[in-house]
């Protein structure tokens, strides 16, 4: 799904590995073990296999796995089919596969920081079609 | 236009003929009951609806729904709003949905807003559509 081709402020918690802690990430974080704590990152992938438990701020986040405890995504949230969160849970914007899991306490936010906030109208006339 | 008298079937024959329509088919409920196939009800934009809704068939919104509402299927189009306590096997949101909302299906559209108590079994939200509350699944099977 995503290039793990930059691995430079990258963090991969691996299938089978469980991890405990306090993690800053200024780049990917991708969790297909389990991950127990508190994690601060651009990106959040949470794999298949892949577990959190605990507070997870992000700007993106796609979950195929489960997130337990509390999420912000200060940008995007993206939950596969295969994906479940639960707990307090605040975005900006929000994707649900059919059979994703979305359980608690939901609030929308507005972008609090990063303020490019592109008009939620999509500029479709691409005069492409002649 | 033409008066069809119930009594007389007779009567509708002759009428018949000057009406290149057809005639009257049978729209009574009595008749629909052998065949369970609903046609969806709608309240369309600019209409205000405040009470109890209960049907075992479809309903569209395209205007306003207020109240107590157990369906088979709910319909929110972008200009419809529904507020109150909704019971439904599925609901569709393309509009404004809020109150205590029980359903199987929920499918929230990409400019749609969800808000209240809200419990589930099968979710799906599209890009940009909002949902904020109490959120709940109910395990699917």
């Amino acid at each position: 799904m995503s290039d793990t081709v930059v691995q430079s402020g990258c963090l991969f918690v691996g299938e089978g590995v469980t991890v405990k802690g306090n993690f800053s990430v200024p780049n990917i974080a991708t969790v297909a073990g389990v991950l127990e704590g508190d994690i601060s990152a651009h990106q959040v992938n949470i794999s298949e296999t892949g577990f959190i438990k605990g507070s997870v701020k992000a700007d993106v986040v796609h979950v195929l796995g489960e997130l337990h405890d509390s999420l912000v995504a200060n940008k995007s949230l993206f939950i596969r089919s295969t994906g479940a969160v639960i707990g307090d849970v605040k975005y900006v914007e929000i994707e649900i596969e059919k059979n994703g899991v979305l359980q608690g306490q939901i609030e929308k936010i507005n972008r609090s920081d990063t303020e490019q906030t592109p008009p939620m109208e999509p500029l479709t006339n691409t005069p492409g079609e002649a | 236009m033409a008066i069809f008298s119930k009594g007389g079937p007779k009567d509708k024959e002759d009428e018949v003929l000057d009406l290149p329509e057809a005639p009257a088919a049978p729209e009574d409920q009595s008749a629909t009951n052998a065949a369970p196939q609903h046609k969806p009800s709608i309240i369309s934009e600019g209409f205000s609806f405040v009470g109890e809704v209960n049907a075992t068939g479809s309903l569209s919104v395209e205007g306003r729904l207020s109240g107590t509402i157990n369906l088979s299927a709910l319909n929110i189009s972008a200009t419809g709003s529904v507020d109150g306590i909704v019971n439904s096997a599925v609901i569709n949101v393309k509009g404004k949905l809020s109150g205590t909302i029980s359903c199987g299906d929920l499918i929230v559209g990409g400019r749609a807003t969800v808000s209240g108590k809200i419990t589930y079994k099968k979710l799906t939200i599209q890009k940009g559509g909002v949902i904020m509350g109490e959120i709940k699944q109910l395990s699917a099977n």
